[in-house]
């Protein structure tokens, strides 16, 4: 749902939406009232009471008691133990929820909930029963003069498990709303684990952590329940603030009781206001995560501030590549970049990668093409060991690649939706694969200019990702994964998020990039215009597996199955037979010299739209009859659309100007069509 | 993406170990221990402690007041939501803020401060008393100090469901002839009541076990106000344990009860939201 949709107070031009003035003034005065009662009377009493008897009573009430003191003490050195303790857990188990699929995750989410759910009696209870002198380890605590209930640590114990899903429950849904994409990105730039998180986790949960952590505190230091079970109220020893309140009240000295509440009281409202502030502060940095999703669809705004028109042409040689000299791409390739040999990978019963074997050769560029779903991308994320296959095996060169860990293999990854780190600034986010492979500062700083250079964004160092267009952004995330010399750079859709202009000068620009660094390049598309003009060599895939390998012209005038065919361009597909030889239709037919033993099979004539002709009366002996329904002029080609009423089926013819101009087609015309070039395909077999 | 992930990002197998052995050490095992405490007692002991007189009072009145106080609370976060998000109202930040309060209080100071209030010549309670209203050591006095603790729960739920809700289905109720009223009865009520449910189910989770500040405003007269957490710690300070585990035991059953529960809804909740 997109947010301006959403009803707010602030969209006055929804008439519809607004109730009677009586109504809303009533409800405003009701609302009003409960907060009053409920809510600003009591917290107004607290303050009151507390000063009722000056300012001067109020601290002797405070400072000169020396258990309230003490209690106070306590309060401060319980509570964050019991923090720290929970926030050491929430982080871990937030990690481990948001960010991994595993049985019995479900059911430990609900456990961490557990405590929520559990009396703070109760809670208090159960340590009780360990801890406590009748209890499961009394004995032996007594036998080694520990103490844990009616002391500190039973104190500890219970304030921790009151407080135990405070910060888990305040991260995970935070980081699942981040995703692991930036994870995932730092990961194949070399990051290890700790450095990932430090580095990349850590600023983007910040606000949540502290927002967690804040909500952890209060709940801890007003625990009132279960520590009143542990403490045993030995006054000076083991009361904490509140239970210092409750002992206060007890004795009817209720100034001292409101003295020590107004400071419970003002914990709160600190707590509060960084509540607040945290919570604006974490909503405008999702918000602002949302903004730039939104920005990568809106076309004309990436199209608007995206300077890729001024790309220049490459400079000669202002980047030396990854694995030295390299011969120069005229010549003869040497050796294989990457070898995938029999890959399978299943997901569930699902065949993403059915013995799927590729080479790409050494300093080329590979498009891997296909229809969604036909795993090219499962193949990329395989090669770059996001993915493990569940057989098969992936070399690099010839090194045995299928076992290393994604940090390990040295591969530069462009992601589809950049996964730029939102936190670091241009010049950081090249840096990054550097500084955690711990490159020496001025030789990071060499680095990094020469790559801003290299992707012509020199001047964007200090921005943040934010700042940028989509088309920069993808620069950005280019630059970094070349940035640690990498053997080999998989880019998945690179330019998929761009709009169409960009995207054609991107993709121009990068290849002419590859006939500069001759880094062995992978890269996943869609889009068979974009692989035919960027890459040396097409894949073509269907169904996880591998339908042809070629040049982009081998693939194109020389389909090896009718899905290629199909795949590649629009095609008239026309249903005959083939039988001694040819291939028959009712009034086409074409030599078919595969199969001259004369069986008569079903087979399929595939004719591109420009290799049929269009005539005003039938010359030829393979003709077919047709009706003119539409004519599409508005291109370099024009197209027009036929019915072959003889066969029922609609058939797309595409004309020259000069063509249509000769024959001065209109729709309703008859004219008789025949094909200049046909492809007939038997199962799997063709012509 | 079953095993992705777990390859590709470090540190499952750490935070698995960290967050299991965490969770079995504090929460776990001790929870078991109580329940292992609670199976030494026969059943007939184990019957015979926890449905005394006193214990099915002090039951009746902690989930009657916990229902009580919800239900009061979920009408008042509805409307408290409604009017947060609705209207412009002065100082909105700030009254939306200090709807968290209850989750930062601590108890003991709520339970303090509407003792304070509601007695004979507190705040309240002067023109109250008069009344008849005794909002100090009376049921009453529980509901009212569990509605604080309760109705930010509600608020909280209801607000960002009703905040997305799309500006066009009540345009489209609007231009299909309905008035205000028919609209939020029909159309707006409907999707909102999820949300509702769950936060009562919250503000009712949240009351059950609720300690701290029912035992000051309560006055803990056994039959009358003695809640069931009151009752284990009496029968802890006589230092029947047993008998204080079973009465937690009932507790405990009822809080896994609610839990499941608020997952449950949770789910349905969301499902219907989206």
């Amino acid at each position: 749902m997109l947010p301006s949709t959403a009803v707010t107070a602030t969209n006055p031009g929804r008439r519809a939406l607004h109730d009677h003035r009586l109504v809303r003034r009533s409800l405003i005065l009701l609302a009003a009232a409960i907060i009053g009662v409920f809510v600003i009377i009591p917290l107004a009493n607290v303050f009151y009471e507390a000063l009722a008897k000056g300012p001067g009573t109020y601290w002797k009430n405070l400072v000169a008691d020396p258990d309230t003191r003490h209690a106070i003490l306590l309060t401060l050195t319980v509570a964050p133990v019991a923090v720290v303790a929970n926030l050491i857990f929430g982080v871990s188990a937030a990690w481990l929820i948001a960010r991994f699929r595993f049985p019995g995750r479900a059911l430990l989410t609900t456990l961490i909930d557990l405590p929520f759910a559990v009396s703070p009696v109760v809670a208090g209870l159960i340590f009780v029963l360990i801890f406590g002198l009748q209890g499961y380890l009394g004995p032996w605590l007594r036998e080694h003069d520990i103490k844990i209930i009616f002391a500190t640590p039973g104190l500890i114990l219970a304030t921790a498990f009151v407080t135990f899903p405070f910060v888990a429950r305040e991260l995970i849904p935070l980081m699942e709303a981040f995703g692991a994409e930036e994870e995932v990105a730092a990961v194949s730039l070399g990051a290890r684990g700790w450095q990932m998180f430090r580095r990349v986790t850590l600023p983007n949960i910040k606000w949540g952590l502290l927002y967690g952590v804040i909500l952890c505190n209060a709940r801890a230091m007003g625990e009132f329940g279960a520590v009143y079970v542990v403490s045993g109220h030995i006054a000076g020893q083991t009361d904490t603030m509140p239970l210092r309140v409750e002992k206060l009240f007890q004795e009817y000295n209720l100034p001292g009781s409101f003295a020590v509440a107004s400071l419970l009281t003002s914990l709160a409202l600190v707590t509060l206001l960084v509540k607040t502030a945290l919570e604006w502060k974490t909503r405008q940095e999702l918000e602002s995560r949302r903004r730039e999703a939104l920005a990568d669809t809106e076309a004309a705004a990436a199209a608007k501030n995206a300077p890729v028109a001024r790309l220049q042409p490459l400079a000669r040689s202002v980047l030396p590549s990854a694995r030295g000299n390299q011969p120069d791409r005229s010549q003869e390739e040497v050796g294989v970049g990457i070898s995938v040999k029999q890959v399978t990978k299943r997901f569930g019963d699902f065949v993403a990668l059915d013995n799927v074997s590729l080479e790409v050769p050494h300093g080329s560029l590979l498009a891997l093409l296909g229809p969604s779903g036909s795993g090219k991308t499962t193949l990329l994320r395989i090669i770059a060991g996001l993915d493990v296959p569940n057989e098969g095996s992936i070399h690099y060169e010839d090194e045995d690649a299928t076992h290393r860990k994604p940090r390990e293999r040295n591969v530069g990854f462009v992601f589809q939706h950049y996964a730029l780190f939102r936190h670091m600034t241009v010049f950081e986010n090249v840096a990054f694969g550097l500084r955690v492979r711990r490159w020496k500062e001025p030789h990071i700083r060499d680095r990094v200019h020469e790559l801003l250079s290299l992707v012509q964004l020199e001047s964007f160092g200090q921005q943040l990702p934010s700042q940028l267009s989509g088309g920069q952004r993808q620069r950005v995330a280019l630059a970094r994964a070349l940035a640690a010399e990498p053997r080999v750079l998989l880019l998945d859709e690179p330019f998929g998020a761009l709009d169409a202009k960009v995207r054609q000068e991107l993709r121009q620009w990068l290849r002419r990039l590859h006939d500069e660094i001759h880094v062995t390049s992978v890269f996943v598309t869609h889009d068979q215009e974009e692989a035919f003009e960027v890459a040396d060599k097409v894949v073509v895939m269907n169904h996880g597996r591998v339908e042809q390998v070629g040049t982009p012209e081998e693939v194109f005038e020389q389909p090896a199955n009718a899905f290629v065919m199909d795949f590649l361009g629009n095609v008239n597909v026309f249903q005959g037979r083939v039988e001694a030889g040819r291939a028959v239709l009712e009034h086409f037919d074409a030599a078919y010299s595969d199969d001259t033993r004369g069986e008569s099979k079903p087979a399929s004539v595939y004719v591109r739209p420009h290799e049929l002709e269009i005539d005003r009366v039938p010359r030829r002996r393979s003709t077919l009859k047709a009706e003119v329904l539409r004519i599409n002029p508005a291109r370099s080609v024009v197209k027009v659309e036929l019915l072959a009423g003889e066969f029922g089926i609609a058939v797309t013819v595409e004309l020259t100007q000069e063509r249509y101009a000769e024959l001065q087609l209109k729709p309703g015309d008859t004219v008789y069509v025949f094909p200049k070039r046909v492809r007939v395909f038997v199962e799997d077999f063709q012509i | 993406m079953i095993d992705v992930n777990r390859r590709v990002l470090p540190g499952f197998h750490l935070t698995l170990g960290y967050t299991l052995l965490y969770l079995t050490l504090l929460v776990l095992i001790p929870l078991l221990a109580c329940l292992f405490k609670a199976s030494s007692l026969s059943l007939d002991q184990f019957w015979a402690t926890v449905w005394t007189d006193r214990a099915r009072a002090a039951y009746a009145l902690t989930f009657g007041a916990a229902f009580v106080a919800a239900l009061v609370s979920a009408v008042f976060g509805l409307l408290i939501a409604w009017v947060l998000v609705r209207y412009d109202v002065p100082f909105k930040r700030l009254f939306d803020s200090l709807i968290d309060l209850p989750f930062a209080l601590p108890t003991a100071v709520a339970g303090l401060v509407y003792s304070s209030l509601y007695v004979k010549n507190g705040w309240l309670g002067q023109f109250l008393v008069p009344l008849g209203v005794q909002g100090a050591y009376s049921r009453l006095a529980i509901v009212l100090v569990l509605i604080f603790i309760g109705f930010p729960f509600v608020v909280r739920t209801v607000q960002p469901v009703l905040g997305d809700l799309e500006a066009e289905v009540e345009e489209a109720a609007a231009c299909l002839g309905a008035t205000r009223l028919q609209t939020f009865r029909r159309v707006i009520f409907p999707t909102l009541f999820p949300a509702v449910v769950t936060g009562f189910t919250l503000a009712f989770a949240r009351a059950l076990g609720e300690y701290g500040s029912v035992v000051f405003v309560s006055g803990n007269m056994p039959y009358k106000t003695e809640i069931a957490p009151v009752l284990i710690v009496a029968r802890l300070e006589e230092f029947a344990y047993g008998e204080a585990t079973a009465i937690a035991v009932v507790l405990l059953a009822a809080s896994g009860a609610m839990l499941v529960l608020i997952n449950f809804l949770e789910r349905w909740s969301s499902a219907h939201v989206a």
